[in-house]
């Protein structure tokens, strides 16, 4: 019994009411903060050509030679810096530093640079510059992430102060296409500064905001020697959370995104004032099978689980109907030296159970098999992988699924060499050529589990052929026999989710390149 | 007094100490970062060099000691991400998350009191007493990761008042915040009206009716008596809201130490999520340090007690 209740009632303590005074107080400077510091809308921004992008995850590093995150990374700093040739949208490969190019000796590529380019302090962007990069990035010793996309890559040699040849050690069909990863720094400037921390490039987009792991900012170079973008002002937000991508897409926050779930897809395409934008990536989604041990050792065993799965029901349920069933290929269609005309193992659980059958799996003995998923790294790999174990437990296979965290998952596969018997996986090679993805499967790679003489020797040999059409058929032959021996389950590309604002000109891209000085705002934002 | 201090300043560390040792072993048992950070299609030797070139490759009592050598002259090792000082990413993140928590604290403080002081100082019909607790009550069964989605959802995406992400002003402070406050607020609460109630009931408060106090005067002595109890739960639950600041800052892409820690143990970031857990455990452990020490002052009988111990 409290005393205080002799009191009337209706008399307000007055103790209390300074603590709701100020409760209400907080909440009142809180709700003016929120309208005074509200959302910028997409029209106002449109007005200031500026735009706001949403990253899936944060940028790490400054230094474009020591990250091979396209998405993220490389597409911040492809803004910044300007490599001796690009990809374009259409994924053909197109002038940037280097204004022309050609092939003098078979293991001799000449480029003459663009007499105007020139890096923001002044410096001209000469053939001493491309040497100077060519040497930091093969030197062993500074042990950078972006060296093993030049394997063949020996050295730079100046020519004149605009020509600059570089020289492999074989012919190299897929230089050009790693060329365009290959971002320049002045070397002055790297002599005297931290790449890793700090930007200095030739491209036409300054950093003015960066902080590790944070926000970043960029601003157009109205003085740049190709002209200035029409996006004069970029920010990127780093929204880890497919959730919050989403609710600052539908909220007018961010004005592009890339790499959505097709959970989401719904949700998007009913909001007025975004496109949505789905398109198959480069990376390619299968199951790999391990045939060097245990059951998968065996072709029919390799083709039954091909047969048993139903691939176009999960493209259509779980991922949305946003990709197509694989046609029986390792590569998706923009890979350089990707033969057509193959077809996919049709559903046909009769058959599947009829190989079985043949290799000693009968009545009696029921296939067990272990299928390994990294957990939260691939889009929907969990529920794939649940589709997939339950369509093989109806031709009599039962696979126990076994969901790993990534880096366990990678110490097994690539360092323990003790891959399961089959385990999800998506593969992409950022050079889009075919030689890369294909190496991940010939005898001698880590990556492989796979020992095919047939496969290895046609894939070693494009890789150095000069004849394109020679180079393509030795390509063919080796999608035919990975289709026949099936290595893999065949699955389907990863899908691409991208979204942006509807009145925000931008092409989404396979390749996963999110450049600021490919968009522009409508005129009539 | 000083004794007090230094003993706890002692026990601070040897708990920040175990705490770190413990991650640090769990850490290293989980596999080489090397695998992670080597490209797609690096072989066995660029893997083993790389392994090298970073130390991972030597017996774990070795890393142990080297790192535990390195803090001690508050050198850290870098970051493997980030290719620089992992106390520098750490220090640069931790301003907004100490924002996050002082202000989500506050916002709880004072809606505990406010709930707390109208239930516990008021006698007679359930529903016109207990509605504010009803509220808290509310605001504990609900996940707190669902209601910063309801939140975002309601002032974000369908009135649009408030950005659903970012740090830039304090506009975007306060939808975190507030789904911060949500999980702190209800223990305190309850813990504060309880005590009061207690404290309205006990002989002084009667004398002091009696003596013809103000009802304020004889609720400031009752509030003040209901500190200690309250003061020990918010010890506790600034500890669990550093832990909520991991997935409130994933939630609305608040760019603290919360979210940090996410990243790098995504990435196999050992030194940075040493790094950002020993900001973590320290906090926790200076929270509840402070706390003994509020204990002390507020209640003379445990200074007096553990001085002489």
């Amino acid at each position: 019994m409290s005393p205080l209740n002799r009191r009337a009632p209706s008399r307000r303590a007055p103790s209390r009411r300074n603590f709701l005074g100020l409760g209400g107080g907080a909440l009142l400077a809180g709700a003016l903060a929120g309208c005074g510091l509200g959302t910028t809308t997409a029209s106002s921004r449109a007005r200031d050509s500026r735009v706001v992008v949403g990253l899936s995850a944060a940028v790490t590093t400054l230094d474009p030679m020591n990250t091979t995150s396209v998405g993220t990374d490389l597409s911040v700093l492809s803004s910044v810096y300007s490599s001796l040739v690009t990809r374009r949208p259409d994924l053909s490969i197109g002038p940037d530093a280097a204004s022309s190019w050609e092939r003098v000796e078979p293991t001799r590529w000449r480029f003459r640079l663009d007499e105007r380019a020139t890096f923001a302090d002044g410096t001209p962007l000469d053939a001493d510059v491309v040497v100077w990069n060519v040497e930091r990035l093969l030197n062993a010793d500074n042990a950078l992430r972006m060296t093993s996309n030049f394997p063949l890559l020996s050295g730079a040699e100046k020519v004149d102060a605009t020509t600059v040849d570089l020289v492999t050690s074989a012919p190299d069909a897929d230089l050009l296409g790693a060329l365009s990863f290959l971002y320049l720094l002045s070397p002055a400037w790297a002599e005297a500064n931290n790449p890793a921390t700090a930007t200095m490039g030739s491209g036409p987009y300054e950093i003015t905001r960066y902080s590790p792991g944070g926000i970043v900012e960029l601003r157009a170079r109205a003085d740049h020697w190709r002209g200035a973008p029409a996006i004069r002002q970029v920010t990127y937000r780093i929204t880890p959370s497919a959730a919050a991508r989403v609710s600052g897409l539908l909220s007018g926050e961010l004005d592009v995104v890339a790499g959505l779930d097709p959970q989401d897809l719904d949700r998007l395409r009913t909001a007025r004032d975004l496109t949505v934008h789905q398109l198959d990536t480069t990376r390619m989604a299968f199951i790999k099978l391990n045939t060097l041990t245990g059951p998968m050792r065996d072709l029919r065993v390799r083709q039954a689980v091909n047969y048993a799965v139903d691939k176009r029901s999960i493209t259509e349920s779980l991922l949305k109907g946003t990709v197509e069933p694989s046609p029986g290929q390792l590569l998706t269609s923009d890979y350089a030296g990707y033969p057509e005309g193959l077809t996919g193992y049709p559903h046909d659980p009769d058959r599947a159970r009829e190989l079985l059958r043949e290799a000693g799996y009968g009545d009696g003995e029921r296939l067990h098999v272990e299928l390994t998923v990294p957990t939260g790294q691939y889009v929907a790999g969990d529920l794939i992988v649940q589709a997939v174990a339950q369509q093989l437990s109806e031709v009599g296979i039962r696979a126990d699924i076994n969901s790993i965290p990534f880096t366990v998952y990678m110490q097994k596969y690539l360092v323990d060499q003790d891959m399961s018997d089959m385990q999800y996986i998506t593969q992409a090679w950022p050079t889009l050529a075919a030689g890369g993805l294909y190496g991940l499967f010939v005898s001698d790679s880590p990556y492989a589990y796979w020992d095919d003489a047939e496969f290895t020797a046609a894939v070693t040999e494009a890789r150095t052929t000069e004849d394109t059409a020679r180079r393509d058929e030795l390509y063919a032959t080796a999608a035919r026999r990975a289709r026949e021996q099936a290595p893999v389950l065949f699955l389907f590309p990863q899908p691409g989710i991208h979204a942006a604002a509807r009145n925000l000109n931008w092409r989404a891209r396979p390749d996963d390149w999110v450049r600021p000085a490919e968009m522009s705002w409508k005129e009539d934002a | 007094m000083l004794r007090f201090v230094l003993r706890h300043l002692g026990l601070t560390l040897v708990a920040v100490w175990g705490a770190l040792s413990a991650v640090f072993l769990v850490l290293h048992s989980s596999g080489d970062p090397a695998v992670m950070m080597a490209p797609v299609g690096a072989d066995e030797d660029q893997i083993a060099r790389l392994s090298h070139a970073l130390g991972y490759d030597r017996p774990l009592a070795e890393q142990y000691v080297t790192f535990f050598g390195d803090v001690l002259r508050g050198d850290f090792p870098d970051s493997l991400t980030f290719q620089q000082s992992a106390l520098h990413v750490v220090l640069e993140r931790l301003p907004a998350t100490v924002t996050l928590a002082v202000t989500a604290l506050l916002i709880a403080c004072v809606a505990a009191a406010a709930a707390g002081l109208w239930s516990g100082s008021r006698e007679g019909g359930g529903a016109r007493r207990e509605w504010p607790m009803w509220l808290v009550f509310l605001a504990q069964s609900v996940p707190g990761f669902y209601i910063g989605v309801l939140l975002v959802w309601i002032f974000g995406v369908q009135l649009r008042w408030l950005p659903t992400s970012g740090s830039e002003g304090a506009g975007a402070l306060l939808l975190p915040a507030l789904t911060l406050a949500c999980g702190v607020t209800p223990p305190l609460a309850r813990v504060f009206r309880n005590s009061l109630r207690g404290e309205l009931a006990r002989p002084y408060t009667r004398t002091g009716i009696a003596l013809g106090m103000s009802r304020a005067r004889v609720l400031r002595h009752a509030a003040h008596g209901s500190m200690l109890p309250t003061i020990t739960i918010l010890g506790l639950e600034a500890g669990a809201l550093l832990g909520g600041t991991v997935i409130v800052e994933s939630v609305f892409s608040w760019p603290g130490v919360g979210q940090l820690v996410i990243t790098a143990l995504q990435n196999e970031d050992y030194p940075l999520v040493l790094a950002d857990l020993t900001f973590l455990i320290t906090a926790f452990v200076l929270v509840n340090l402070i706390v003994d020490l509020l204990y002390g002052l507020l209640d003379p009988r445990v200074r007096h007690t553990s001085a002489r111990s």
